[in-house]
């Protein structure tokens, strides 16, 4: 699966931006599938300093793009974040 | 008169308008209205309703256990000894600081003026690089230990988010472009002050950093934000300090850790001629003065006309005025003074 993620805001303010592919199994690519198609619903407007999410994935030629904030971001995708930021530390805009 | 209850039916354009126009209670209906339909909105796609009750700013603080959950156990609340946890400690204390700050100098309440909980949550995520407020409490990650570490030990950032709180029951200035970089501008003005209250230094003694203790030597740059020379504090900082270089883009709710640069570089002018204390004051003062949508220019008149009645009241130095126009007038906001 390839990705591209760009992370903004934060306290910080300082943009982050990962690219590149991973090997998923089946199961993980059907939970992160799922979480693209169904987070990114309610958004807390009160939120401040917190860290908005661009994800874009491409699987089996089809390509999903959604955006995240820091209170609607489905597990699995937190949890591909999480993978996602530790293999790819350095990357920044 | 414009009563609260009246206020409703009129137009948010009309409140604004008459906002500007020092009507107090307009103001207040204005960011009411928001913050209700917010709350309601927040409730009703969480099949929740969260009841508004008075308090007396006690602090609550949970452990989320490296997971991204809020309120996962409670670890340390008032009138409890510390705990073994350096995190847990640090954000009561700081949060205890900051609180009392606030009413030891201004009056204020906790948050909300009204005795609002402080809650802090620790051990957000995994090596979760940020701190945030999200209208109703704090949150802070422990770092990844590479660039940043916990962000709850530090002072200034635990200040800084507890202002975010303030401002929203204050003057709710919404988080884009002008009004949410002076959103940010208020949060790092109480970071700094705060931090130098907390470190019992002087104006000379202050390194005006905001984050400095959040990042290590591994981090290319000595802080996150400079108040005294903004868009020098690391590699990535492109704050301006003048509206010359003032940020057009989208990115960053268009620019509000950007743009503040440019107050808060005024902020510190103004500090070095009047001090920390009456600037602390005029600031405070201003901020309650504000509305939902006040820009760089609102906030300049309404300072200018605070400093002018806490001068007539004697609690500010009668120059007040006069260095508060030359410090703005230096970051390219020039007021104009009646």
């Amino acid at each position: 699966m390839k990705y591209k993620i760009i992370v903004e805001g934060g306290f910080a303010g300082i943009s982050r931006e990962y690219e590149g592919e991973v090997e998923l199994t089946p199961e993980e690519t059907k939970s992160i599938l799922e979480g693209m198609k169904e987070g990114g619903g309610f958004q807390n407007q009160d939120i401040r300093d917190g860290f908005s999410y661009v994800i874009k994935i491409e699987n089996d030629n089809k390509v999903l793009r959604r955006k995240f904030e820091e209170g609607n971001m489905p597990r699995s995708i937190r949890n591909f974040m999480d993978r996602v930021r530790q293999t790819n530390r350095k990357s920044t805009k | 008169m414009c009563s609260k209850i009246q206020c409703h039916i009129i137009p948010p354009y009309i409140l604004e308008e008459l906002a500007k126009r020092g009507n107090v209670s307009c103001k207040k209906a204005l960011n009411d209205t928001h913050r209700i339909e917010e709350r309601r909105r927040f409730a009703l796609n969480h099949l929740l309703q969260r009841e508004e009750v008075s308090g007396n700013g006690s602090r609550f603080v949970y452990d989320c256990k490296n997971t991204y959950e809020q309120r996962v156990s409670l670890v340390l609340q008032e009138g409890e000894n510390s705990t073994s946890d350096e995190t847990t400690n640090s954000a009561f204390e700081a949060s205890g600081f900051v609180r009392d700050y606030f009413r030891n100098t201004f009056g204020l309440n906790s948050i909300d003026g009204n005795g609002l909980d402080i809650i802090s949550n620790v051990h957000y995520g995994i090596a979760y690089n940020n701190a945030y407020w999200d209208g109703d409490e704090m949150t802070y990650g422990d770092g990844d230990g590479k660039e940043f570490t916990d962000f709850a030990k530090a002072i200034d950032v635990v200040a800084h988010e507890l202002t975010h709180g303030i401002t929203q029951f204050l003057a709710n200035l919404e988080y884009r472009s002008q009004s949410g970089a002076l959103n940010e501008h208020f949060s790092d003005v109480f970071g700094t002050v705060i931090k130098q209250k907390y470190l019992q230094q002087d104006i000379s003694e202050a390194d005006w950093l905001i984050g400095d203790a959040v990042v290590t030597e591994e981090f290319p740059g000595i802080a996150i934000r400079s108040m005294k020379a903004p868009g020098t504090a690391n590699d990535f900082d492109t704050q301006p300090d003048h509206m010359d270089n003032y940020y057009n883009g989208t990115a960053d709710n268009q620019g509000v850790h950007i743009n503040s640069g440019i107050p808060n570089k005024a902020f510190y002018l103004c500090c070095l001629k009047m001090g920390l204390d009456d600037c602390a004051l005029l600031w405070f003062e201003t901020l309650k003065s504000l509305w939902r949508t006040a820009n760089f220019n609102d906030m300049l008149e309404t300072m200018i006309l605070t400093a002018q009645s806490l001068i007539k009241e004697d609690k500010i130095a009668k120059e007040s005025v006069v260095v508060v126009s030359e410090s703005f007038s230096a970051v390219g906001l020039t007021p104009i003074v009646a």
